[in-house]
């Protein structure tokens, strides 16, 4: 009986290393190698992910595509970014801080290469009843993409045919720009 | 004295036995096998409650940014047609007919990102088709004629495809993969 005791333990220890490993773990080990690559950067500020720190986070891509990177923090009020992108293939993924995709935009799907998003904390259930109707301002401010966590991150992604062509997209796609929202009366 | 080591016994079991089961499940129900034949898996990387946590962990766990699935197919592939595991030392054909897509990528893992001069990627922008639309591309340590990719690392290989998704192409798992057959060791 005493020993039957010890297995259930045993056991229960396993499921929840087994849920912290598949769950848990994953986001926070990924948050962390993030933020060692780019611990130079701001947040909210655009960056050209430097190929180093691109083959280890993007290894599946080839060294000539070109990684633009938002690290964005909505803790302070929405972020808008204002994206300039090259004529061509490009997608956008917006990111929650552990890896979840929140949003995402092709070439195709926008028709346009430039653009603005503006990234904002999902309201919580008491802000929903108590909003205004016009405080939609879809319309008005572009595409708009709400999380529910604060931090996270927007990639862009654009292929090259080659290396050589890899530094005239990051020339214009550097054009991009990730910053607080400018107020709204 | 016994009783402690039952304690620490069952504690090691729980904790060893949850974190082994992660590693194992995260590899293998977080893919599926993809395609009629070969041994090219696919990842099972849905956004929102779709989502699969144990394709987002392979991902995350290594410090990689998971692809948006609505955008890019993820295939991996660790073995040759014939089943055996593949080798930096061997020389492989890699052989398709109908890899339509608007954007592809094949490379071979893992990457090295200091060596700069591996080109460890052909792309759809890149490779160079038969007359009849067929693709050969060949992986070697040594320059061969034609489509060539040249591992970054010595051991065993694993053979990575990144497809795009448009809303027109047809379902990830009947796209049709590329044959990897051993030319020699």
């Amino acid at each position: 009986m005493r020993n039957l005791y010890w297995v259930i333990t045993a056991a229960v220890l396993a499921i929840i290393v087994h849920i912290s490993m598949v769950l848990f773990a994953p986001g926070f080990l990924f948050e962390r190698n993030l933020n060692r690559l780019a611990s130079d950067v701001p947040d909210n500020t655009f960056f050209i992910l430097p190929a180093a720190a691109q083959s280890r986070i993007f290894p599946e891509y080839p060294s000539g595509t070109v990684f633009g990177v938002c690290r964005y923090n909505l803790t302070s009020g929405p972020v808008t970014l204002d994206a300039n992108l090259p004529d061509g293939i490009w997608t956008l993924t917006v990111y929650s801080r552990f890896g979840r995709t929140l949003y995402t935009v092709t070439d195709e799907q926008s028709g346009v290469d430039k653009f603005s998003l503006q990234l904002a904390l999902a309201p919580s259930v008491i802000d929903i009843f108590s909003l205004k109707e016009d405080e939609n301002e879809v319309e008005t401010s572009g595409w708009k993409v709400l999380s529910k966590d604060e931090r996270g991150f927007a990639v862009f992604w654009v292929p090259a045919l080659d290396k050589a062509m890899r530094e005239s997209l990051s020339e214009t796609l550097s054009t991009t720009t990730c910053g607080k929202a400018a107020a709204t009366s | 004295m016994a009783r402690v080591s039952v304690k620490i016994f069952s504690v090691l079991c729980g904790v060893v036995g949850g974190w082994a089961s992660a590693l194992s499940l995260i590899d293998s129900v977080g893919s599926k096998p993809a395609g009629a034949a070969g041994n090219w898996r696919m990842w099972d990387l849905a956004s929102g409650t779709a989502s699969n946590p144990y394709a987002r962990a392979h991902f995350l766990i290594e410090g990689r940014v998971p692809p948006a699935q609505s955008l890019f197919q993820v295939y991996t592939n660790p073995l040759d047609d014939e089943g055996s595991t593949l080798r930096s030392g061997c020389v492989y054909r890699i052989a398709a007919n109908d890899l339509e897509s608007r954007w592809w990528s094949l490379s071979v893992g893992p990457s090295n990102s200091q060596d700069r001069d591996s080109s460890a990627a052909v792309t759809s922008d890149q490779v160079v088709r038969g007359t009849d639309n067929s693709l050969n591309v060949a992986v070697a340590r040594s320059p061969v004629a034609g489509n060539w990719i040249r591992p970054e690392t010595e051991g065993t290989l694993t053979l990575q495809l990144v497809v795009s998704n448009t809303d027109e192409l047809e379902a990830a798992e009947d796209v049709k993969l590329p044959s990897v057959q051993r030319v020699s060791c």
